[in-house]
């Protein structure tokens, strides 16, 4: 299974949720391969330094850790556009270009295509029932 | 630390065989996650007084997205 986290599941992994945590250390742990773009590196940063004024040095460790832990994808040019929403077609396009099977996000807008080209869109707490259901959550 | 001190430091690096090397790596990235898990746990008791919660981190990378 290849799994891409939207950068929320980042942050919230970081910041607040003991969900976000348990369900990227679950991933892990099952050896589902993690995706990520440097779209949503930036934007890791980006959201807890300036947007919720975390410090820039826990912004860079936690785009650091995610780089770690994924696999980089740097999509080229794509004919993936998210209808109206152009500021989520980068994820989707990552997305796509890394070939996985479940995308995990809390955008409505992106949530709203599943299923997308055989991509699975997931909110964070149906991922969290998915990895419940396959017993790979304690 | 003086430009010249990481400067070969650096160097020296460049210079170690591919096994050192990772063995360096890997010694490196055991000290962010330390420290990641230090800042975090800062981090999360800083959030909880302002009341980050997910919908907030969810608003806030809409923002950014969005420039808002």
């Amino acid at each position: 299974m290849k799994v891409f986290f939207d950068t929320n599941v980042y942050v919230a992994e970081a910041l607040s949720g003991d969900a976000a945590r348990r369900m990227l250390a679950a991933t892990a742990k099952a050896a589902w391969r993690i995706s990520i773009s440097p779209y949503v590196l930036d934007e890791i940063e980006q959201v807890m330094s300036v947007q919720l004024g975390f410090s820039r040095r826990f912004a860079f460790l936690t785009r650091r850790r995610a780089r770690r832990r994924a696999t980089l994808v740097e999509p080229g040019s794509s004919r993936h556009q998210v209808p109206g929403d152009p500021g989520d077609s980068p994820i989707l396009q990552a997305a796509i270009a890394a070939s996985v099977d479940i995308l995990v996000t809390n955008d409505a807008v992106l949530l709203a295509l599943t299923p997308y080209e055989g991509l699975e869109i997931l909110s964070m707490s149906s991922y969290y029932r998915l990895l419940l259901d396959r017993r790979l959550l304690a | 630390m003086s430009h010249t001190a990481v400067d070969e430091i650096l160097a020296r690096i460049k210079e170690l065989p591919d096994d050192d090397r990772l063995v360096l790596n890997e010694f490196l990235a055991q000290e962010e996650e330390a420290e990641w898990h230090e800042e975090a746990a800062k981090a999360r008791e800083q959030a909880k007084t302002q009341g980050i919660d997910q919908q907030v981190i969810d608003r806030a990378v809409q923002a950014v997205r969005y420039g808002e």
